[in-house]
């Protein structure tokens, strides 16, 4: 098989992407079960990141296409790709940083569809399809998953209300760990997918493959292996904000935030209205909040949260463009975007080790006590 | 621009039967199952109904369980 550059530099990008996908959303999985405490901190990123991998393996039903409509496909070229996953990569490490949970596949697509615009004009761009694919999800997806867990969050403190307490936190935690269990599970059958897909088609389109081609062994290894290690290095920064930053979280909270988690997900994804795991993860921790006593959530993470979503698309759009851009004029734009982007990662991943937050300190929120007043001022 | 309202609709719907329908399940099974522990804790005999009421909502939950297991995995259907 012989791989042009371009190529080689892509199928690594698109494996850092996975990663970040990994530790970006180990949290919409585990963060109620390291909160309430239902499995340990390691426990439970390994758990989950054995799941992505076993799930990566289950479905290699990869998708035709690489935007799914949300750009005219014929005119995405390799280095479009190229500059749509730094974008997405950027935005990620970015959200990642501040500790705010945002969906990799928006910021994929952002990127996807900034370089493919400035590339191929606004004509490439399917604007409605973005609006019935993107932004309807994201706006339906935390209101039907909140709704969800605030009933159920309900109901499940009221039937219990008068059984001992320790009984029920106890049941509560294991139930916690089988739909904690089967997130995990259904995301890597979902994510780890995206990324075999855009290698796939990039071997296609580069020729290295036949056109309708599986994946082959190698891509499935390297896309599982990929998404499993970043879950299990574990977005700590994203788990607390959504464990501890968005309301207090309790067992029988966290069990009924999980099991609306699922139930949507699974209902969306079969009944063919895709949901952003992300959206539906948050919506549901908020409405857990909100099922037990309405002043628990802190609504302006909550805002910061609605924000970052908001910013998600046109800001991977943004850069993806600029990387696509760049890397069209050949292979020194390529390998001038991917030190850059190196550069960059680099420098947000150092600034996180100003304050990092790990294992051992993911359930201490807020960590500062200047945060700890900011927060109580509201 | 075609929005795909009654498929939202149906999502919703399924979500909120099977989401909070699973949580009032499992709540119930796991009342049930507090009774019996304090029942044993004060050594009383275990109530009869309290067991039959526990086995039967965790084995609901268990079989929702599976049916997930059977939706995500492709190679089931």
């Amino acid at each position: 098989m012989d791989l042009s550059f371009l190529v080689v530099v892509v199928i690594v990008t698109a494996l850092v992407f996975d990663f970040t996908n990994g530790f970006h959303d180990t949290a919409n999985a585990m963060a109620t079960s390291i909160a309430t405490g239902a499995l340990k901190p390691k426990v439970a990123v390994g758990l989950s990141a054995v799941l992505n991998l076993v799930g990566a393996f289950v479905s290699t039903e990869v998708a035709k296409t690489i935007s799914s409509g949300l750009v005219d496909d014929t005119k995405v070229t390799v280095p479009i790709i190229f500059g749509g996953l730094v974008g997405a990569i950027l935005w990620n490490l970015l959200t990642w940083y501040v500790g705010l949970p945002s969906s990799s596949s928006h910021a994929l697509f952002g990127g996807l569809i900034g370089a493919t615009w400035i590339a191929a004009g606004s004509g490439a761009v399917n604007f409605g399809t973005v609006v019935q694919k993107i932004i309807v999800p994201a706006v339906a997806a935390p209101i039907v998953a909140g709704v969800v867990a605030l009933l159920g969050t309900y109901l499940a403190y009221r039937i219990t209300a008068r059984a001992r307490k320790k009984s029920v936190d106890d049941g509560f935690r294991v139930g916690q760990i089988a739909s904690a269990s089967l997130v995990s599970l259904a995301h890597g059958t979902g994510d780890a997918q995206k990324t075999m897909g855009i290698i796939t088609l990039v071997l296609i389109t580069s020729g290295s493959l036949a056109q309708g081609s599986r994946p082959p062994l190698w891509v499935i290894f390297a896309a599982g292996l990929a998404i499993a290690a970043g879950t299990y290095l574990g977005g700590w920064r994203i788990i607390r904000t959504m464990g501890k930053g968005l309301t207090e979280i309790e067992s029988p909270q966290g069990f009924a935030a999980e099991t609306s988690s699922t139930a949507v997900l699974l209902a969306s994804s079969h009944l063919g209205f895709p949901l952003s795991t992300t959206q539906v993860c948050s919506g549901s921790i908020l409405g857990a909040g909100l099922g037990k006593r309405l002043a628990e959530v802190r609504w302006t993470v909550a805002g910061r949260m609605a924000l970052a979503w908001l910013f998600t698309l046109p800001a991977a759009a943004i850069v993806g463009a600029l990387a696509g851009r760049v890397a069209n004029s050949g292979n020194l734009g390529v390998a001038l975007i991917a030190v850059l982007a190196v550069l960059a990662g680099g420098g947000i991943y150092l600034a996180s080790r100003r304050k990092p937050v790990t294992s051992a300190n993911v359930n201490e929120y807020p960590s500062t006590p200047a945060a700890a007043s900011a927060t109580a001022a509201v | 621009m075609h929005i795909n309202w009654s498929g939202l609709g149906e999502v919703a719907l399924v979500s909120l039967i099977f989401g909070v329908g699973l949580a009032v399940v499992f709540a119930l099974g796991v009342t049930a199952m507090a009774r019996r522990a304090v029942a044993i804790d004060e050594k009383r005999p275990t109530p009869m109904l309290d067991t039959a009421v526990a086995s039967l909502c965790f084995a609901a939950c268990l079989a929702a369980v599976l049916y997930g297991l059977y939706l995500i995995i492709p190679q089931f259907h």
